[in-house]
């Protein structure tokens, strides 16, 4: 890897890390480790979008200053979920004890003198600095890039993957798999690789103690793995076929050029899958290795021209219908085929 | 067990325990290898660290001297298993905050800090992930097989990317906390690295 110094100069310019030692020096280095740490700690209790009207960790950079009014209280760190209101400011003071507020401040800016502040609404995620306001960017779908949930087990983070991010088309990324994203009742053309990449994006950011995941760019009848994942502690591997159900479109847009429907793309799924690992699977006692089909469920009825009208119920006329089980399923090598239903948005 | 591996187990578990709910063996390995790492960045020559990395068959960085710290501290009762993570106890806190007093390790601190403070900064998958891309770890993944880690060739091709990285961060007075430049390398590590994975 050869390094571009315009891209280095781009990220180091954008980094809200560097622009916060900037302002306030090693001593706001500091404090904005103590902010982050608290942050994430809040957010491991609840959700950040349960702050409906906002929160707010500040870190003074004297660590004797006081900032909060004088009905603050002190707050155990494991008593989030319990204690804090909807709209809440937390300081946080040395050894990681926390005082807190019901209510955001409103004296953020001239606050931000001496202080280091994050601030959570509904419509950005912030450091509050003197002169400026540090949007902190989230590719992701959540909505604190802060406080995206990590998940040790594969299982857990694709159900997570697939409630919160594919249903409603909330990942970014996947958005660009849609043909027609007011209604979504089609796809895009090929847009295999648009899923790939939303989930492989989500699972190195989701996923802990990977050591590599990997995403495939020439997937083939007889290479159909898409995602590769290795596991640092483990030493496992699993390996992920991605297919989709519904309709996309023609490379021009014009026309419907592909149909893909259960149980028969399911089932050619996982027997593509299960012959992959019968051939290239790890012998290796010590290395278990895992394949998983996963398929982003686009199926609407009645879906005929590029322009289609078609009623609510035949919109959601696939919502309920699981997948049938696989044979492969009974394989220890095979896990249960995991199903995205991707919602459309007729109202 | 070294007295480092034994300090860095201790720091790592520490600092990123309260806010991950603790750490897997392969995290301390992770952000102890991107310790050493900052130390390369500031001059010191991978010896210097105490111990050495390897590359394991997944492509992680392995250290033995972390892996026979961690099961002695496990058994001293420094750190506690809640698995599949390792959790500091308050014994281990202790041991910690008296072994930061001794002059070794001060140096080695700020290295580790600005390592767990880039977990911090970004998800902590995402630390590992784009450790991938660090070119000793990234050479070991292409030849599949265990290697070592941190050898002439590899420290060569890391100094490339750290006089670069030095290079462009110039004067800049973000750079006086160590953090920055570990962010931004792994920050650009993961970008470029998502393009040249695809194409791979």
């Amino acid at each position: 890897m050869i390094f571009n110094a315009d891209v280095m100069r781009k990220i180091i310019a954008d980094l809200f890390t560097a622009k916060i030692v900037r302002e306030y020096g090693q001593a706001g280095g500091r404090r904005l480790r103590e902010v982050l740490e608290t942050v994430r700690v809040i957010y491991q209790q609840r959700p950040a979008e349960t702050f409906t009207s906002g929160l707010c960790v500040i870190a003074t950079i004297d660590p004797e200053d006081r900032c909060l009014p004088e009905s603050s209280f002190e707050l155990e760190p494991f008593a989030v979920a319990s204690k804090l209101p909807n709209a809440a400011t937390v300081q946080v003071l040395p050894n990681r004890r926390l005082l807190a507020s019901a209510g955001v401040l409103d004296h953020l800016t001239s606050l931000s003198q001496r202080a280091v502040i994050y601030r959570f609404t509904a419509a950005e995620e912030c450091f509050v600095l003197p002169n400026a306001t540090e949007v902190i960017p989230n590719p992701t779908g959540y909505p604190s890039a802060i406080g995206s949930p990590t998940f040790f087990l594969l299982e857990k983070a694709l159900a997570y993957y697939g409630h919160q991010q594919a249903r409603r088309t909330t990942c970014k990324l996947l958005a660009d798999c849609w043909h027609d994203d007011s209604n979504r009742l089609l796809l895009t053309n090929k847009p295999e690789a648009i899923m790939r990449g939303s989930l492989t994006q989500y699972l190195r950011t989701a996923l802990r103690d990977h050591a590599e995941v990997f995403e495939e760019s020439n997937v083939s009848e007889t290479e159909p793995v898409d995602i590769k994942i290795s596991f640092m502690t483990s030493g496992h591997r699993s390996l992920i076929e991605i297919k989709w159900l519904g309709r996309s479109v023609s490379a021009d847009g014009a026309a419907i050029a592909t149909s893909y429907w259960a149980p028969a793309r399911v089932l050619k799924g996982a027997k593509q899958l299960a012959d992959y690992l019968d051939k290239h699977g790890d012998r290796s006692p010590s290395v278990r290795t895992v394949g998983h089909l996963v398929i982003f469920d686009a199926r609407r009825e009645g879906v005929t021209t590029v322009s289609p009208t078609i009623s609510r119920k035949q919109a959601w006329a696939y919502h309920d219908r699981e997948l049938d089980d696989v044979a492969q399923a009974s394989r220890e090598d095979f896990a249960k085929p995991v199903r995205f239903y991707l919602e459309p948005s007729v109202p | 067990m070294s007295s480092e591996s034994a300090y860095d187990s201790l720091f790592v578990l520490d600092a990123i325990g309260f806010s991950a709910n603790g750490a897997t063996a392969g995290e301390v390995q992770v952000l102890s290898y991107l310790g050493c790492l900052m130390s390369v960045y500031e001059g010191q020559t991978a010896e210097q660290w105490g111990y050495s990395f390897t590359a394991t068959r997944a492509g992680a960085p392995y250290a033995q001297e972390i892996g026979m710290s961690l099961d002695q501290l496990v058994r001293g009762g420094f750190v506690a298993v809640d698995e599949p993570l390792l959790q500091i106890t308050e014994r281990g806190r202790k041991e910690l905050r008296f072994a930061s007093t001794l002059p070794p390790n001060g140096r080695r601190r700020r290295f580790l800090d600005a390592a767990t403070a880039a977990a911090l900064a970004m998800p902590l998958p995402s630390v590992a992930d784009a450790l991938s891309f660090e070119p000793g770890l990234r050479r070991a993944l292409r030849f599949v097989r265990t290697k070592a880690l941190l050898d002439e060739t590899g420290v060569g091709l890391l100094e490339q990317q750290f006089d670069t990285l030095s290079e462009t961060l110039g004067n800049d007075p973000a750079t006086d906390d160590l953090m920055v430049p570990a962010v931004v390398w792994l920050t650009y590590l993961a970008s470029e690295g998502n393009v040249n994975r695809v194409d791979a």
